[in-house]
């Protein structure tokens, strides 16, 4: 599983050249500004609330 | 493999995967095939290459982020398979994964399309509200009939 795991992240390093000297000016400028953080915690706020959901169920879904 | 008791890793085994599966619904139908929005389309409206290539970053960003949660569930899955103490069910598996994709749609769809306005489903037509209302009732659907399948387990 840890396997897996680290096999997870190395697909997702591309995302990571991004950040490339290749991108294009005006789209690494639109992407990486003040505002992408903001974004990114946007984007990713359902998918964190359904996580919590989901540990909540692991511990407690047995109960109900 | 199916004689223990507890669900709870199942449930959020299926949770996850089923969040994860319904994010990749959303993306790949509605902002790929169908292109009917894209991440930030709401606030960068994709008129020209650059603000359709910053869209595309998001969209991608989402992507992984989806994909990770649906790995996530896969290994839990995994793990639950070989505890004795949990019972090995079609039905509650098949629940939370409806469950997991149900409070997807409604949590993206309250907090992006409603409260925060990033896109909305239907981003180019006149009116966008009756088709954000109907991914959100698509999602309550899901959530109470993933439930109803869990509930009926027992």
């Amino acid at each position: 599983m840890k396997s897996l795991f680290a096999l997870s992240m190395i697909s997702l390093a591309p995302v990571g050249a991004l950040a490339c000297p290749r991108c294009a000016p005006a789209v690494r400028a639109g992407v990486f500004n003040a505002d992408f953080l903001v974004n990114l915690v946007l984007i990713l706020a359902p998918l964190v609330l359904v996580s919590l959901m989901a540990l909540a169920l692991h511990k407690l879904g047995d109960r109900s | 493999m199916s004689g223990g008791q507890r669900i709870g890793p199942l449930l959020s085994a299926g949770v996850l995967m089923g969040a994860g599966l319904g994010g990749f619904v959303d993306g790949i139908v509605f902002h790929q095939i169908l292109q009917w929005h894209n991440m930030l389309s709401g606030w960068l409206p994709p008129n020209n290459l650059v603000d359709a290539k910053i869209n595309m970053f998001w969209d991608g960003l989402f992507h992984a982020a989806v994909w990770i949660m649906t790995v996530a569930g896969l290994t839990l899955l995994f793990k639950a398979g070989h505890r004795p103490d949990v019972r090995w069910s079609g039905r509650v598996f098949s629940g939370a994964l409806l469950l997991g994709w149900g409070t997807f749609n409604v949590a993206e769809g309250l907090i992006n399309h409603q409260w925060l306005g990033i896109h909305h489903v239907m981003e180019y037509a006149a009116n966008t509200l009756p088709a954000d209302l109907a991914f959100l009732g698509f999602g309550v659907a899901l959530i109470l009939f993933g439930w109803r399948l869990i509930r009926s387990t027992r």
